[in-house]
């Protein structure tokens, strides 16, 4: 009987002992499972959220390059439509002044220039020299206007084996580019920009220096065109690093 | 042929115990956060007093000695473990209440002690310790049920440490809170499996520890 007690106490200890350990592990688990859902259902909307973005980022981008188009397309058939029919009326005119002939020569002139200028504009805000062309012979086109001008010594480097992309991303690649040329010209009082592609597999780097001022990069954040340049390689998938050795503050 | 499994279980417990201390120092350098770096010293404090329980239990030296130094390690046991668990909690929310629990219990404890004899095991004392530690240990877990951290569980070393102590106190309290009434009543307990369960509760904590010291290594 006294034995039989003892087993039973026994019996109940490791009985005891055993749920309460179990009881532990469960929590354990329990809160094991709980976190992983979490962390899945967070993966999950941090995705929704980087797909939503991305979406808002084209669309953002098409309407960009839309308008740029519509400007390209008005430049280019309105404006120098007008401008093709100015210069027309003015050399069909029958002047005898040697001074008024001058004048007005002088006015043609700049007239073929703005001409010039503005197919150069349309040319660069359209995207059909890329999809037609190509990144690079684009690129070249572009950065050849620029140096017509003798105020830039711009230069194109290319390492690696090109490899071409879909329109739309050498369309944005391009854009980013040109946006950091503008940059350059607006801001930076640069008179030599070196412009690198370096593509490795499945990779393609774009280094864009020049020998201006510099800047605080810090406080250029929140830029308009740096802001571009950063949404536009987001939306790529690829990451921008803006550096500045020297910064010279006006006094 | 029962003394001779539990002498082995018990020199196992100690070898584990002794590989905790080896992989701690081991680790040392690499320990993040560092808070397991303090972690060491309960594996040296164990050492200091599984060294004399080994030689006694193994018949080599007198265990009153032994018997003495482990009682009085519970105070250092419960305080390391309990500020340990208190300060890896994910909030500071009801903390001060925690905290007088603890005063209350080691007084508790201190209590025991001083009024029994240190040459033998003081089971009420072990248990007391126990408990708590059951106590502290449900409420961390109950915490991070609630708020969840961002990291994994399984790669935070507090959480190993605790589920660690949790196992062992769950399987030692029961039979540790009964075994002062056994012997009181003269019952002679010879189960293998009951008399070992506190032993194979510490390896598995120690195994436990030996594992949070790893996931605080990992980059």
């Amino acid at each position: 009987m006294f034995n039989k007690e003892v087993n039973n106490i026994i019996l109940f200890v490791i009985a005891i002992s055993i749920l309460m350990m179990q009881f532990a592990i469960i929590i354990a688990v329990i809160i094991f499972r709980h976190q992983k859902k979490k962390i899945l259902f967070d993966r999950g909307i941090e995705d929704l959220k980087t797909k939503h973005e991305n979406n808002l980022l084209k669309s953002q981008l098409q309407v960009q390059e839309q308008t740029f188009q519509n400007i390209s397309r008005e430049v280019h058939d309105n404006i120098g439509q007008k401008l093709t029919l100015a210069k027309l009326h003015l050399n069909t005119l029958d002047i005898s002044d040697y001074n008024i002939k001058k004048s007005v020569n002088d006015v043609v002139q700049i007239i073929t220039e703005s001409l010039t200028d503005l197919r150069d504009i349309s040319r660069s805000l359209s995207s059909e020299i890329i999809i037609n062309n190509g990144l690079i012979k684009a690129l070249e086109n572009e950065i050849n206007q620029l140096n017509k001008t003798c105020q830039y010594n711009i230069k194109l480097t290319i390492t690696g084996e090109v490899f071409f992309m879909d329109g739309e991303k050498e369309l944005v690649i391009f854009r980013m580019i040109q946006e950091s040329l503008s940059n350059i010209m607006k801001h930076a009082e640069a008179t030599k920009v070196d412009i690198a592609l370096f593509f490795s597999e499945n990779n393609l780097i774009i280094e864009v220096l020049d020998n201006g001022k510099g800047f605080d990069v810090s406080a250029s954040k929140n830029g308009n065109g740096l802001n571009n340049i950063r949404n536009r390689a987001q939306f790529l998938g690829g990451l921008v690093l803006f550096e500045s050795e020297k910064i010279k503050v006006p006094m | 042929m029962t003394y001779k499994i539990s002498l082995l279980i018990f020199n196992v417990q100690c070898l584990i115990i002794l590989g905790a201390l080896l992989s701690s120092f081991r680790m040392y350098y690499m320990c993040k956060p560092n808070y397991m770096k303090l972690f060491i010293l309960y594996s040296i404090v164990a050492n200091i007093v599984m060294v004399p329980l080994f030689f006694g239990t193994n018949k080599i030296f007198h265990i009153g000695f032994a018997n003495g130094l482990n009682n009085l390690s519970i105070v250092f046991n419960y305080t390391f473990l309990v500020f340990f668990i208190l300060f890896s909690m994910p909030d500071r929310k009801g903390i001060t209440l925690m905290i007088i629990g603890y005063a209350i219990s080691t007084c508790m404890i201190f209590f025991l002690l001083i009024n029994k004899n240190l040459k033998i095991p003081i089971q009420s004392a072990f248990a007391l310790n126990h408990f708590g530690l059951i106590c502290y240990g449900t409420v961390y877990l109950i915490k991070i049920f609630f708020k969840i951290p961002e990291k994994l569980i399984t790669e935070i070393p507090s959480f190993w440490v605790v589920m660690g102590v949790l196992i062992c106190s769950t399987l030692s309290f029961p039979f540790v809170s009964i075994l002062d009434f056994l012997r009181q009543n003269g019952i002679v307990y010879n189960n293998l499996l009951i008399l070992n369960l506190p032993n194979i509760g510490y390896s598995i904590m120690y195994l436990f520890f030996i594992k949070a010291f790893k996931c605080s290594t990992r980059k």
